[in-house]
């Protein structure tokens, strides 16, 4: 299995038997079936994607339920428009498209009713070195738990605009290159920087309380 | 721009918060089969089949900002177009009745007849007969009659 709010690795969240060679099919020919009407080959598609598009949005909404219909109509959207994907952009980047914007739509309607409801950390959190010491600092008012940390970094991402949001992110929580960023926003690699740069500086401001 | 990247870097530290957040466990094993049975069901429902150019065309719309932003000035042009049109065709007919609204449909032996409101009266439209060409109605020998429609306020 993969980190999947990261998704930092390839994501089949099938589990091989141990010792087992998997030969994952060629993203190309599963694009092909399911272009054809293969429900099967898409499955293996959303398998191996599911983390990241649902990392994405949950981030991006702070909400479960929001991510976790947004990330099911995205797939759907996509599997309808699978004959308008000419493969000039891998199906990674497209997919990730399609999800983008539909969520940056939904934000935009849902505007001022934002209502976290959010993932409960997983146990490893509590065994990240970097996390212990944001938490154990002796500073008085960083004395809190990481339940609270999590409530308020999800308070202060959300006022960012939903563009440097994304930025954040794709790179800082996901891991992604500039290129891949500028790819999927369709604008420039110079343009995810200044906005990666702003929205820095902008959560560094609301959680000065919280950092050294 | 990040000329100082170790500014930053605590608060990348505490970012790696987020990638701990976990949906519950299993979300993922039943997230695809979902989206399968959503699929199947509008198959059944039969959306797919009956209109595979509107499905496609929301398709390109959807994932084509470009596509989208023309479609859509596609459309307010040809608003304005009819707007444009239906004005000039306004006034057009304005000036060929004279303020009446005259229909043609009658024969040959039939002269234009003036259906311009004489007493002033009501308003009123007339509806008329010219003859501006043979019609099936030719042989019956159907005489034209003025018909007046008055609105009483």
């Amino acid at each position: 299995m993969t980190d999947p709010a990261s998704g930092k690795a390839l994501a089949d969240s099938r589990e091989p038997a141990a010792g087992a060679a998997v030969v994952l099919p060629d993203e190309s020919e599963l694009v092909r079936r399911a272009r054809e009407g293969d429900l099967s080959a898409y499955d293996d598609l959303m398998r191996r994607y599911q983390e990241r598009i649902y990392a994405t949005i949950y981030h991006m909404t702070s909400n479960h339920d929001d991510a976790n219909d947004l990330a099911q109509e995205a797939f759907i959207k996509a599997f309808h428009a699978l004959k308008s994907f000419k493969g000039g952009s891998s199906f990674y980047t497209w997919i990730y498209r399609i999800a983008v914007n539909k969520t940056i739509n939904f934000l935009k309607q849902r505007k001022n009713r934002t209502h976290m409801s959010l993932n409960d950390l997983d146990f490893n959190a509590e065994n990240d070195p970097d996390l212990v010491a944001l938490v154990s600092d002796k500073n008085p008012r960083r004395d809190a738990g990481l339940a609270e940390l999590q409530e308020k970094l999800n308070a202060a991402m959300q006022k960012l605009s939903d563009h440097h949001r994304l930025v954040v992110t794709l790179h800082d929580v996901q891991g992604m290159s500039h290129e891949e960023i500028a790819k999927i926003m369709g604008c420039n690699i110079g343009t995810v920087r200044s906005r990666l740069f702003y929205a820095r500086q902008q959560l560094q401001a609301l959680m000065s309380d919280y950092l050294k | 721009m990040s000329n100082v990247p170790e500014d930053f870097d605590s608060l990348k530290r505490l970012l790696k918060l987020k990638r701990h957040e976990q949906p519950p466990p299993g979300f993922f094993n039943d997230f695809s089969g979902s989206v399968i049975a959503r699929l199947e069901a509008a198959g059944a429902a039969g959306f797919s089949d009956e209109a595979p150019w509107l499905r496609r065309l929301l398709a390109i719309l959807d994932t084509n900002p470009f596509a989208a932003a023309g479609f859509g000035l596609a459309a307010c042009g040809l608003l304005v177009c009819g707007i444009v049109f239906s004005e000039y065709a306004d006034h057009g007919s304005a000036f060929a009745s004279g303020g009446s609204v005259t229909m043609a449909s009658a024969g040959n032996g039939f002269a234009p007849t003036d259906f311009s409101n004489p007493q002033g009266a009501d308003s009123e439209t007339i509806y008329s007969t010219n003859g501006l060409g043979s019609s099936p109605f030719d042989g019956m020998n159907l005489k034209a009659q003025t018909v007046r429609f008055s609105v009483s306020q």
